[in-house]
């Protein structure tokens, strides 16, 4: 299980509470940059090693680039370009490829997206929760990559393609399976809904992967003052009725 | 457990310990409401992921490395333009108070690294005259604009484009001494040097010398 501190393998890491979804409404383009509050701008640009632009969170990360580019300095600019790209684009990849066929469209349609939170920076629109910002961009992409799809003909397959890849391609949920509803809107939007306790319950225990007890042990480190203390059984009553709420929203 | 608790916490497992969890082998196992219901909850954990710690090695030759490779190209030609607007006038100077060297201790690092050791003045009339745009850019050796670029942290071929530039105008084919806009210098780093256009035009009239050759003599002048 998953140590103290958060930390575990594979490269994974501790989400700062602040980078959590869900605790921000999703970022719209538009609203006045603030790079000068995150402490950069052109002027006083001062270039950073790569450990220190790893440890920076994306809405600093993004404005370094920003800061790095206005002050000529596309060196590096690139190399905080390139941390950005390795920290999210892989997940980028696996969102797109819930919805659309074959890697190399997740692929594009991730690099757009990259490509698109950028722009929108450099023009000065402020990135706010990087992270939602981020996967709104993408959720258009793919919105617009499957209206250009509809009424095209199904291409061809590749002879040469093996049947994993082909169960694959047939797997992403298709707009006519969702019909309007924004699966991970839905979602966010129940979790909203809940007390922060309750939240926490579902974080821990069905996001982070801990098991009933520990979830349980969890809250009651964290939140000593609670009139009862949590149980397993509470935990996994709570995250039954969330569960059952999403299959309700879902339309299942 | 359900199916597609089962199906999510091994997606979660996947993810975690860095395997490919592409989302589709995952949703093919479920079916109708489950299939729903577990693409919701792999989109909720990859909008909720920390994402990946840097790895200079793992990035190298990566999809995420090509799509930064063609976001960075996209910034080059979008550079190139801005660049075209900026010339020696305002960049040298604002680079110089950003890299906060003096312009005497610049020259000096300049003759140095150009070969010229002893000859500051000479260098110095010089990069006197590219500050105020009245050097032609086109007689400057690739040798000074690489040198002065290791100075001020900018590469040689955006030193010379600006150079084609008059500051506050369109790009010259000859630099033509231009007045219109000063750039604003942080009196800390702008201290005036020793030479002034009227020494600068006592320089040019000596014997030519390497230093003449390396700020008059073209691209490859030194080579």
């Amino acid at each position: 299980m998953m140590p103290a501190d958060g930390a575990c393998g594979g490269g994974y890491r501790w989400t700062p509470p602040h980078r959590r979804a869900g605790e921000g409404p999703r970022q719209e383009p538009g609203a006045a940059s603030d790079q000068r509050l995150l402490g950069y701008d052109a002027l006083m640009f001062r270039e950073k090693k790569d450990f220190e632009l790893d440890r920076l969170s994306d809405e600093e990360l993004i404005a370094y680039v920003v800061a790095a580019r206005e002050a000529g300095r596309l060196d590096a600019a690139r190399v905080g370009l390139s941390i950005f790209a390795h920290r999210r684009f892989d997940d980028l990849v696996r969102r797109a490829l819930v919805r659309v066929p074959t890697r190399q469209d997740a692929e594009d349609l991730a690099g757009q997206t990259l490509e698109g939170v950028f722009k929108a920076a450099f023009k000065g629109e402020a990135v706010g929760e990087a992270v939602n910002f981020m996967y709104t961009i993408l959720a258009r992409r793919i919105a617009d990559f499957t209206d250009k799809r509809k009424g095209r003909e199904t291409e061809p397959l590749p002879e040469d393609m093996d049947d994993e890849e082909r169960k694959r391609r047939d797997a992403a949920i298709s707009p006519d399976e969702t019909g309007k509803v924004d699966l991970a809107d839905v979602l966010e939007r129940l979790w909203k809904l809940l007390s922060p306790l309750h939240q926490k319950v579902v974080d821990d225990y069905v996001f982070d992967g801990y098991d009933a007890k520990e979830t349980a042990e969890r809250v009651n480190i964290q939140l000593p003052d609670l009139d009862k203390p949590m149980t397993d059984q509470n935990v996994h009553k709570i995250a039954s009725r969330f569960r059952e709420d999403l299959r309700g929203a879902l339309g299942a | 457990m359900t199916d597609v608790d089962n199906l999510f916490r091994e997606y979660l497992a996947e993810h975690r310990a860095g395997g490919e969890a592409d989302p589709r082998s995952f949703l093919a196992r479920a079916e109708g409401a489950d299939r729903l219901e577990l693409a919701a909850l792999i989109e909720a954990i990859l909008e909720r992921s920390p994402g990946r710690e840097w790895d200079a090695v793992a990035f190298a030759g990566s999809p995420a490395a090509r799509a930064a490779e063609s976001v960075a190209t996209e910034w080059d030609l979008e550079g190139e333009v801005e660049e075209a607007s900026v010339g020696w006038r305002e960049l040298l100077p604002a680079l110089r108070n950003r890299v906060q060297v003096r312009r005497r201790d610049l020259v000096a690092r300049l003759a140095e690294g150009i070969g010229a050791p002893g000859q500051e003045e000479k260098v110095a009339a010089y990069y006197h005259q590219m500050e105020h745009e009245q050097l032609p850019a086109a007689g400057v050796s690739n040798r000074v604009l690489e040198v002065l670029g290791g100075i001020l942290g900018q590469s040689a071929e955006t030193l010379r484009a600006a150079g084609r530039v008059v500051s506050g105008g369109a790009v010259e084919d000859t630099a033509m001494p231009a007045f219109s806009r000063k750039a604003l210098e942080d009196p800390q780093y702008g201290a005036p040097s020793a030479a002034s256009p009227a020494e600068a035009e006592r320089t040019r009239s000596a014997e030519p010398d390497l230093v003449d050759e390396l700020f008059t003599g073209g691209p490859d002048a030194g080579t």
